[in-house]
């Protein structure tokens, strides 16, 4: 039985991809600037127009941007599922996304009614694009394991943190009028249901696949993410509820649950690859490490934050969460994959490249080659220092904000020069 | 007379069972056929195979989560012993 009827002409080519892939390092290093710019001022509270710029320049122009990237070049690889039209798809997901971006950080800088109209018609765009196409391909592949059904509840919670996305920004548009707990769920949607519920889905894959751990129990991979979806949703029900002692205790049941399901996430993949077969150093196993630290560390403080009303009221907490769930979990991830997705996609369509046999012998490297691992460690320890710096930042903003910046962009100028060092080499390797 | 390569990359890191496979599919002589022992579903490989002029089918009743029997497309007589593999008579 053949299962998969994959053919090359249906594959996009390598820029398409590799286009995402390019372009969010520049927008990590667009937020690393804007902090420069605004200083330490910026990091007074969650709600500075500068800090909401570098929060969805990290979110949407980086994180969201190469999921993009990866989910039409992934579909295929790991569930069989075809993206139609990947070359169209990909450059409309592309021009939407990386001008919708810029229009969000110009509209939250100057605050300016029409930016707003702009940004929301371009990521609307973008990202129903993006979560339409991927659930055709699901649809079509025949998988019903695991992976696909926890990228469903992803895409389900793309669209969610979308429409919660779009009516602030027609708040802001002063359109609509908000509702209280609307910045919360946007934000606990598109943290813990898209990226998180992505992170899963790709996790019960690759991590097996790439780190030689055993893979996950039936129990995680069947249970966790429905699990993680509908607390989501009766969060957001009860967030939405009125005031009052019985719905507050109701909230935090639920808040307490969804903590110990992606807190309880990271503690079986550090479990799993604390039991790896093969013990070689990879940088994509410390990306990893590190990310689920930062999710454990946020679950933690979130909890802290709720037992502990005094440091829950500390302008610094919710700053502090947002870098250890975006920088802290969602960067270290997404970085992680990228040292496998890139010189894995350079490989392949090298491979397609070179027809005969002698051609790939003396002019194929192997994998390992495209970006060189000395290259990807000194960017991980760059990545390393911000991390740190930035946490310190939040808590001590007049003596670390810089210090933080500056880190932020030489881990972001490294992560697209070793981008850049796989696409030369396959340029330099490829048929002209 | 039909004659099995077997490999086992259940133990290897990608993409060292891509690799291996490749390379050993490429010197398959007639009337032989591969049998590959793999953890998972390797989609990246099937489309190399289809295109490098090779045939496929997936085992999953064996001792391996998923075996995949490859051979030269046109070897007719190696694709019937592959299929009785792959569809064992009810």
């Amino acid at each position: 039985m053949n299962t998969a009827h994959l053919s090359l002409d249906q594959a996009p080519p390598y820029s398409v991809p590799l286009r995402f892939f390019f372009t969010a390092p520049l927008f990590g290093s667009a937020a690393a600037l804007l902090l420069l710019w605004y200083g330490p001022a910026a990091l007074s509270t969650r709600w500075t127009p500068a800090l909401l710029a570098i929060s969805h320049c990290m979110t949407l122009g980086f994180a969201a941007m190469v999921m993009s990237g990866a989910l039409l070049q992934l579909l295929p690889v790991l569930v069989g599922a075809r993206v139609r039209r990947p070359r169209l798809v990909s450059a409309l997901i592309h021009g939407m996304l990386t001008p919708g971006v810029l229009t969000l950080v110009l509209a939250f800088i100057s605050a300016r009614h029409e930016l707003f109209m702009i940004a929301l018609v371009l990521l609307v765009g973008a990202l129903t694009l993006l979560a339409t196409v991927a659930a055709l391909a699901l649809r079509r592949s025949a998988a019903t394991q695991a992976t696909a059904r926890t990228l469903r509840l992803a895409l389900l919670s793309l669209s969610v943190t979308g429409v919660l996305g779009a009516w602030l920004a027609l708040v802001r548009g002063a359109v609509l009028s908000g509702v209280p707990g609307l910045t919360s769920a946007h934000l606990s949607w598109g943290l813990l249901g898209w990226i998180g519920l992505l992170v899963m889905a790709v996790a019960y894959q690759v991590v097996p696949m790439f780190q030689m751990t055993p893979e996950y129990p039936p129990l995680i991979t069947w249970g966790l993410g429905v699990t993680l979806f509908v607390l989501l949703v009766l969060w957001s029900l009860a967030a939405c509820s009125p005031v009052g002692p019985a719905w507050q205790f109701v909230r935090l049941v639920l808040g307490v649950l969804l903590t110990f399901v992606s807190t309880g996430f990271a503690v079986v993949t550090l479990w799993l690859q604390q039991q790896r077969r093969r013990r070689l150093p990879d940088v994509t196993l410390w990306y990893w490490r590190v990310g689920m630290l930062s999710l454990l560390a946020s679950g933690a403080l979130w909890l802290a934050g709720e037992i502990w009303l005094g440091l829950a009221a500390q302008a610094f907490y919710p700053l502090l969460l947002g870098v250890l769930m975006i920088v802290g979990f969602t960067v270290a991830v997404i970085s992680g994959m990228l040292y496998k997705i890139v010189p894995f996609l350079s490989w392949l369509h090298l491979h397609a490249q070179l027809h005969t046999r002698t051609e790939r012998r003396t002019r194929l490297p192997t994998m390992k080659d495209f970006i060189p691992e000395r290259m990807a460690r000194r960017q991980f320890y760059a990545y390393l220092l911000a991390l740190i710096l930035l946490v310190g930042a939040v808590l001590q903003p007049l003596w670390l904000t810089y210090p933080a910046a500056l880190a932020w962009l030489l881990a972001c100028v490294l992560l697209w020069l070793n981008i850049f060092s796989a696409v030369r080499m396959y340029r330099r390797l490829a048929k002209v | 007379m039909t004659t099995e390569r077997r490999i086992d990359v259940r133990e290897l890191e990608p993409p060292e069972p891509l690799e291996l496979a490749l390379e050993m599919v490429h010197s398959l002589r007639p009337g032989e056929y591969l049998r590959m022992l793999h953890r998972r579903e390797p989609y990246p490989l099937y489309r190399l195979l289809e295109q490098d002029g090779f045939r496929y089918s997936l085992y999953t009743g064996g001792d391996s989560p998923f075996e995949i029997l490859i051979w030269r497309a046109g070897d007719s007589e190696v694709e019937n012993v592959v299929l009785r593999i792959v569809t064992p008579p009810v």
